[in-house]
């Protein structure tokens, strides 16, 4: 167990290397320079120049990318050439914001994705299922800002349950860390985005589960549960749920790992200070420090949750052994 | 039956009778010799344009002017692109044929220095400044640098006038239409706004002086994206100055006349050509309640020139030396004489509190200062930084020391992530000013929604096309003459525009009035005279209708 985890680790360090230098260069050949978006502002040549210096654009290719991992080794990831700040101060509150958003949302959509699913497989060839599935595929489908601009003119404008953006209300004033993502207040500001991007993952989780409850189903030790005379409710959360778990848990670590990039749309629809938004904005503005930020926080989690996942089969079936 | 024949009649008569006018406009002069040689074509032109999601007016009027251009015998080509990308081409390598681009009405841009020196003059040419189109007439050149040196506000004028005359003589660059700003606020519970050309409600002079009626004495204020530092030494974008030059006072203000007015500084003496002598208003303290004196001012101008601040750098160039009278007087000597320096130098830089910057500089070095966060900013401004959520929300409460207090209690802004939020966030009433303009379809939506007021604000930047004055055939007047003839200028007002706009002739917009020339109108739309001088310029054309160079003139241009 412990050698398999020393071996993976090794690898994802490996992959981890291919990754950050992907990024550095991929983030290069986009058309445009950094420079180009601040010429705006009536920045005189020499003021240019210091700027470029300032960020180091003016070295030849392979001295900034030596530059650029050595940073990331120490763990920094340099200045943001559009805020002109640490890449670390800008988006470090933004990971937060976008981490609660998009873990409300996977909640959601898991838990009613995991029941879902087993008992559409369970009712299979209802009215119900097909239309609960047809449901989930809707909102799988439709454009996530439309589905969002409908759930708030329905609960925002119409009902006026909830506020129509935002993460507090205006004029909040907020002392510590803790006081701004516990309140009711945020809460409540927190419901309509964490079910928007929710409607949207449901189907996922739903349909895997659907699938692999259908498979087990069919399996010998359904039947032999049923024989001992377990009640319809037991054969199917202690046997069969347990046994469709292994495929969902490999989606769930995936899409937690894409996540954190946020869901730009719902962000933007919701007025969500988040990494998604930033993330799209920098690759916009050139703006590479915080773009390959960005992005390398992203392939660690994808490359970290999956080693997770791994790990999580041997839990879940004592059949995988690590050896 | 029978309708259905007088239908397909009817369509049939009036197709022909289009074809009928449209063949009579397009040949444009019938080709006398069908044996022009090939190397006397006029080559493809390539017209950029920004992608329509960045701006639908400048894709769409780039588009139009395209069309009225074919029909001159111009090959058109026209390419979208991403606006980084045309900034690099076009402004930063100056590698175009011809460009579409709008100069923002910014605050400096009041002086007429910037219209008249820095995009015309002929060594501002280089990499990444703003004579885009390579303009070079020593004439233009002598009086550029004239109304520099010119402090007489009067005689400065008289130059800047003949300045733009002779910029009407040799379109540069083909100037069409200013935009008027529509924008709109809360009038149920906020009156006495002071919207500026240029700026609309984000003028300086509107936090003074917007008024609560109701019960509400803090004003949200909401911008379709947030500052980008709170640092102004690191700042270069407009709206970071537009929200921190509230914290951080300056010595001279442009008031919403134009005109600069004394504002910190209480009195500025010219003693000879190169020397100023100002005096800062007594009394005035930082909102740690340190006094301001003479000797921050002098340590702003160093912290500039020690950081190498992108954006303030290039202001307080003409500075040759700051010094130290007594408390509150100073002297400040100039390299040469240079009269924008009351307008856009004093006029934009910070007053820094030289015991808060003095520390940081000394324990962070210069490159460090720049990349401060001054989460805490104190400034000696109408307004003190409350707080500030990234992306989230700002509050700048009313500073009741300062000599001409707000009457609000505080500022709340609020940025968006797109218009659409902003405008929807004014509609139910999240909102009382827009930091932004909004569309004509939307101001007639917000025109119903009760105690909400639209204004319209005129100004100062404007919309136009740039030529590359280096390349063929643009070298040559009467094609850049024809070419700005064949821009249809009203059309691109009255629907792209909708009518909220101006047509503009000169380099400085008429919403300018004390800097504007009033004689100099724009030219009407009139493709037979675009035609006629391009003729009497000795073009030819072919059978096809295609545009030929002169004799003796052959396309020396090749990408």
């Amino acid at each position: 167990m412990w050698n398999y985890i020393v071996n993976r680790l090794f690898q994802m360090l490996v992959t981890l290397l291919v990754l950050s230098t992907l990024i550095f260069f991929l983030f290069r050949i986009l058309p445009g320079d950094p420079l180009s978006m601040f010429i705006d502002a009536a920045l005189p040549v020499e003021a240019q120049e210091a700027v470029m210096k300032q960020f180091g654009l003016d070295k030849p290719l392979w001295q900034q990318y030596i530059t650029y991992m050595s940073n990331l080794f120490r763990g920094e990831f340099g200045v943001s050439f559009h805020y002109r700040q640490p890449v670390i101060e800008i988006i470090g509150e933004k990971v937060w914001s976008t981490a609660i958003l998009m873990g409300a949302a996977l909640v959601i959509a898991f838990a009613v994705g995991v029941f879902g699913g087993a008992i559409m497989a369970w009712i299979r060839g209802s009215k119900i299922e097909i239309f609960g599935t047809a449901l989930a595929l809707f909102f799988r489908s439709a454009p996530v800002f439309w589905t969002g601009m409908v759930v708030l003119l329905i609960f925002s404008y119409r009902l006026g349950w909830f506020p129509a953006g935002g993460m507090r209300s205006v004029g909040t004033e907020v002392l510590s860390n803790w006081d701004k993502f516990v309140s009711l207040d945020f809460l409540h500001h927190l419901v309509l985005p964490a079910l928007t991007a929710a409607l949207y993952y449901i189907a996922t989780p739903l349909l895997v589960m659907r699938t692999a409850m259908i498979e087990v189903m069919n399996d010998d030790f359904i039947e032999m549960a049923r024989a001992k005379g377990l009640s319809e409710w037991d054969v199917l959360t202690r046997h069969a749920m347990r046994n469709s778990l292994l495929p969902v848990v490999t989606v769930l670590c995936l899409m937690v790992g894409f996540a954190i990039g946020g869901q730009v749309l719902v962000e933007t629809v919701f007025r969500w200070p988040g990494l998604g938004r930033e993330m799209v904005a920098a690759i916009q503005r050139n703006d590479y420090p915080v773009a390959q930020a960005t992005f390398f926080l992203m392939g660690i989690l994808v490359i970290f949750l999956n080693l997770v996942a791994d790990l999580l089969y041997g839990i879940l079936d004592p059949r995988v052994t690590y050896d | 039956m029978k309708k259905k024949l007088l239908c397909t009649v009817m369509l049939f008569a009036i197709l022909s009778a289009l074809a009928i006018f449209v063949g009579s406009q397009t040949p444009a002069i019938a080709a006398k010799g069908q044996s022009l040689p090939p190397e006397r074509k006029v080559r493809e032109i390539e017209l950029y344009v920004t992608t329509p999601d960045y701006d639908p007016i400048r894709y769409e009027f780039g588009l139009m002017a395209a069309e009225e251009w074919k029909k001159l015998g111009f090959d058109i080509k026209v390419t979208p692109l991403a606006w980084n990308r045309l900034s690099e081409l076009g402004i930063n390598q100056k590698d175009f044929d011809a460009f579409t681009l709008a100069w923002a009405g910014r605050a400096e841009r009041i002086d007429p220095d910037h219209f008249v020196y820095m995009t015309l003059h002929s060594s501002q040419a280089g990499i990444g400044q703003y004579n885009i189109v390579g303009y070079n007439n020593p004439e233009y050149d002598k009086l550029a640098e004239e109304q520099r040196r010119i402090g007489d506000l009067e005689k400065r004028r008289e130059i800047v006038w003949k300045a733009q005359e002779i910029a009407a003589e040799d379109q540069p660059y083909l100037v069409i239409a200013s935009r008027n700003w529509i924008v709109a606020y809360d009038s149920a519970n906020f009156k006495n706004p002071t919207p500026m050309m240029g700026e609309a409600l984000n003028s300086f002079w509107n936090w003074l002086s917007i008024e609560p009626v109701g019960n509400s004495k803090e004003v949200v204020w909401g911008y379709p994206s947030d500052i980008n530092t709170m640092n102004p030494l690191a700042s270069t974008a407009t709206h970071d100055f537009q929200t921190t030059r509230l914290i951080y006072d300056r010595l001279v203000r442009i008031g919403p006349d134009g005109k600069p007015r004394n504002w910190a500084a209480e009195s500025i003496t010219q003693i000879d050509d190169t020397t100023y002598e100002l005096k800062l208003r007594p009394g005035m303290k930082f909102h740690d309640g340190e006094p301001v004196k003479a000797s921050d001012v002098k340590f702003s101008v160093d912290l500039v020139r020690k950081t190498e601040s992108p954006y303030f750098l290039g202001l307080i160039k003409p500075i040759a030396e700051v010094e130290i009278k007594d408390d509150l007087t100073l002297i400040f000597k100039l390299q040469e004489p240079f009269a924008p320096f009351i307008a856009n130098s004093l006029g934009q830089l910070y007053i820094f509190p030289e015991h808060i910057w003095s520390k940081i500089l000394e324990e962070r070095g210069p490159k460090g200062t720049l990349e401060w966060d001054n989460a805490q900013a104190i400034g000696s401004g109408p307004f003190k930084l409350g707080y500030w959520r990234r992306d989230e929300e700002m509050k700048l409460v009313r500073n009741d020391d300062y000599f001409q207090p707000a009457k609000v209690d505080a500022i709340i802004k609020i940025p968006y992530a797109n218009v659409q939020g902003l405008v929807a966030g004014l509609t139910t009433g999240e909102i009382d000013v827009l930091g932004w303009w909004l569309e004509p379809m939307q101001a007639d939506k917000l025109k119903d929604v009760e105690g909400i007021s639209v204004i319209e604000v005129p100004d100062h930047g404007y919309y136009h096309i740039n030529v590359n004055m280096r390349r063929t055939p643009f070298d040559d007047k009467a094609v850049r003459f024809a070419l700005s003839y064949a821009i249809p200028r009203q059309k691109i007002i009255d629907i792209l525009l909708e009518g909220h706009g101006t047509k503009e002739g000169s380099i400085i917009a008429s919403a300018n009035s004390f800097w504007h020339n009033p004689a100099i109108k724009p030219l009407p739309y009139d493709l037979d005279k675009a035609r006629q001088i391009l003729k009497e310029a000795g073009y030819e054309w072919d059978a096809k209708g295609k545009i030929y160079y002169p004799e003796g003139k052959v396309e020396s241009f090749k990408k």
